[in-house]
């Protein structure tokens, strides 16, 4: 069960979640106004989780109701974007 | 001639051997031999410890070279093949500028064995349980001499 990036992170990108990932499945694309993270790539340890400054990472089974949808969203989007980091 | 793999990196770190002739400290040793213990959890834990706390950039990427290599076999025992391609192959291209040898490190052997690990996966699409058995390389050491 991956972690996920829900909807604070949008039009934030503040990338500190970025340097802290060993495995580097945190990503984005220029014109993308969030992070994603590759839920096939994570494995799980929760570094990034206090480096948020606007608390938008969750492990998939603890995502708040009203942001479930991110984490088909965080799935979704590695099915079709070129992701750059 | 080790066969180019489609991996894009972190551009955060230098990768240079300026830093190879170092000894591996005690913790460094700790997280290699949890690597060929198999126990592939916890040399993450133990490297990504090491590689936050590292304040010379040169280095880093050799930490995290040898921590994903290790998370991409995470992921090939849990059946995750997309994970293996991405990270396995990351760190592997991580590692390749600290060919051949660095902190004592046999590097370009893991290179070598881990990315024949990686060409069966992209092949096959999985491998079996008796694949990764057989498989899965250790990473071989001794003390720097030079």
């Amino acid at each position: 069960m991956a972690y996920v990036i829900a909807e604070p992170c949008i039009d934030v990108k503040d990338l500190s979640c970025v340097a802290v990932c060993p495995v580097d499945c945190i990503h984005c694309g220029p014109d993308d106004r969030m992070l994603y993270i590759n839920p096939d790539e994570c494995i799980d340890c929760g570094a990034c989780v206090p480096e948020c400054p606007v608390s938008a990472i969750y492990p998939a089974d603890e995502m708040p109701e009203q942001w479930r949808e991110y984490i088909e969203i965080n799935a979704a989007y590695f099915r079709t974007a070129n992701v750059t980091t | 001639m080790t066969r180019e793999i489609p991996a894009r990196l972190s551009p955060r770190d230098p990768p240079t051997r300026a830093c190879c002739n170092r000894t591996p400290s005690r913790e460094m040793l700790r997280a290699l031999e949890q690597f060929n213990r198999g126990e592939y959890w916890a040399q993450h834990e133990t490297l990504e410890e090491i590689w936050r706390a590292e304040p010379d950039p040169t280095i880093r990427n050799f930490y995290k070279g040898i921590l994903q290599i290790g998370v991409g076999f995470y992921h090939l025992r849990k059946g995750n093949y997309n994970g293996v391609i991405k990270v396995l192959g990351r760190g592997i291209n991580y590692l390749m500028p600290y060919a051949p040898r660095c902190y004592g490190v046999e590097v370009q052997r893991l290179i070598d064995e881990a990315s024949a690990v990686y060409w069966r996966v992209r092949a096959k699409g999985k491998l079996t349980p008796q694949d990764c058995a057989s498989a899965l390389p250790h990473v071989h050491w001794r003390a720097q001499t030079d």
